[in-house]
C-alpha cells in the first residue's frame, strides 16, 4: 500500500516540477524583456539565493567546514547558471516557449547520449543503442515539425 | 537571426546537462538544497561581477515591472525540492520523462494562450505531433538499458 502511495506522490511531484519549470522559464524571460537578459539572470540567482538561505539551514544538512574539502570546479555550476538563464531569456522572445524548450531538450538528449557513449566526466559508459538512436531521430522529427 | 537563436538554444541544452551533472556531484557532498543554494550564490556573485564590468545592456530599474516576474528564482528552488522528492520514488529516468513532458505541454499552453507576455503561437495539430515526438524521444533516450 505504501508503495502505491509513494509512486503516486512521486509521479505527481514530477509532473508538478515540469509545470513549474515551464512557468519559471516564462517568468525569467519576461523579466529579461523588462530589465535586460544579464540583469534578469543576476536577479533570478540573487532571489533564489536569498529565498533558499533559510530553507538550507532548516532542511539541508549543511556545514561550512565541509565546503573547504570540496574540489573547486564543483562551484562552477553558478557560472553556468548565469549563462544558461541569459541564453534562455534571449531565445524565448524570439522562438517562443515550446521551440526554445524543445531545443533545450534536444541538446540535452544528444549531448547526454554522446557523453554516455564515451563516458565523459568520468561517468560509466553507456554505449549508444538502437533504442536511443530511434529516440534521437524522434527528437529531430519533433524539432522539424516545430520549426516549420 | 532565427538560426542563431536555434543554435544557442541547442547549446544551452548542452550547458543544462553539464550544469545538472556538476550540481548533482556537489549535491552528493552537501545536500541537494545546499548545492542549489551554492549555485545561486555563485551565480549571483558572478552575474553581479559581469554587471559591474558594464556588460549589461538593460537597467536594474524595477518600477513598473510586474512583481510576479521576480518569482522565477523562488520557483527554481522549489523545483529542486520537487525533483528530490520525486526521483527516489519513481527513479531518476522516469522522473526526467515526467517533468520534461509536463514542461513541453505546459509550454504549449503558455504559447497558445499568450500567457505572461508571450506572443501567442496557436497549438496546431502539427505542433502537437511535434511535441509528442519529443516526449517519445525523452522516453526512449532517458531510460538507460
Amino acid at each position: 500500500m505504501m508503495e502505491k502511495k509513494n509512486q503516486f506522490t512521486g509521479v505527481v511531484s514530477g509532473i508538478l516540477a515540469g509545470i513549474f519549470v515551464a512557468f519559471m522559464v516564462r517568468l525569467n524571460a519576461s523579466l529579461g524583456e523588462s530589465i535586460g537578459i544579464l540583469e534578469s539572470s543576476f536577479v533570478v540567482h540573487l532571489v533564489g539565493a536569498v529565498f533558499a538561505l533559510p530553507l538550507v539551514f532548516l532542511f539541508g544538512k549543511f556545514s561550512f567546514q565541509n565546503l573547504k574539502t570540496i574540489p573547486k570546479y564543483l562551484f562552477l555550476g553558478g557560472v553556468l547558471g548565469i549563462l544558461i538563464v541569459v541564453i534562455s531569456n534571449g531565445a524565448v522572445p524570439h522562438l517562443g516557449m515550446v521551440l526554445t524548450v524543445s531545443l533545450f531538450l534536444a541538446g540535452n538528449l544528444f549531448f547526454g547520449a554522446i557523453a554516455d557513449h564515451f563516458g565523459f566526466f568520468g561517468l560509466p559508459r553507456f554505449p549508444m543503442n538502437t533504442r536511443r538512436g530511434v529516440g534521437l531521430l524522434c527528437a529531430l522529427v519533433g524539432l522539424v515539425m516545430l520549426l516549420v | 537571426m532565427m538560426i542563431l537563436f536555434v543554435m544557442l538554444a541547442l547549446g544551452n541544452g548542452v550547458l543544462l546537462m553539464t550544469g545538472q551533472l556538476i550540481n548533482a556531484a556537489l549535491g552528493m557532498r552537501t545536500s541537494a538544497l545546499g548545492s542549489s543554494w551554492i549555485n545561486h550564490v555563485v551565480g549571483a556573485l558572478f552575474g553581479g561581477f559581469l554587471l559591474l564590468c558594464g556588460l549589461g545592456a538593460g537597467q536594474l530599474l524595477f518600477s513598473g515591472v510586474p512583481f510576479i516576474y521576480f518569482l522565477g528564482g523562488c520557483i527554481g528552488v522549489v523545483v529542486v525540492a520537487l525533483f528530490n522528492f520525486s526521483a527516489p520514488r519513481v527513479g531518476a529516468a522516469f522522473m526526467s520523462v515526467l517533468w520534461t513532458s509536463a514542461q513541453l505541454l505546459t509550454s504549449s499552453l503558455i504559447d497558445h494562450f499568450g500567457i505572461l507576455g508571450t506572443v501567442p503561437v496557436p497549438f496546431t495539430w502539427y505542433r502537437f505531433t511535434g511535441v509528442v515526438f519529443l516526449i517519445l524521444a525523452a522516453r526512449l533516450v532517458f531510460s538507460k538499458e
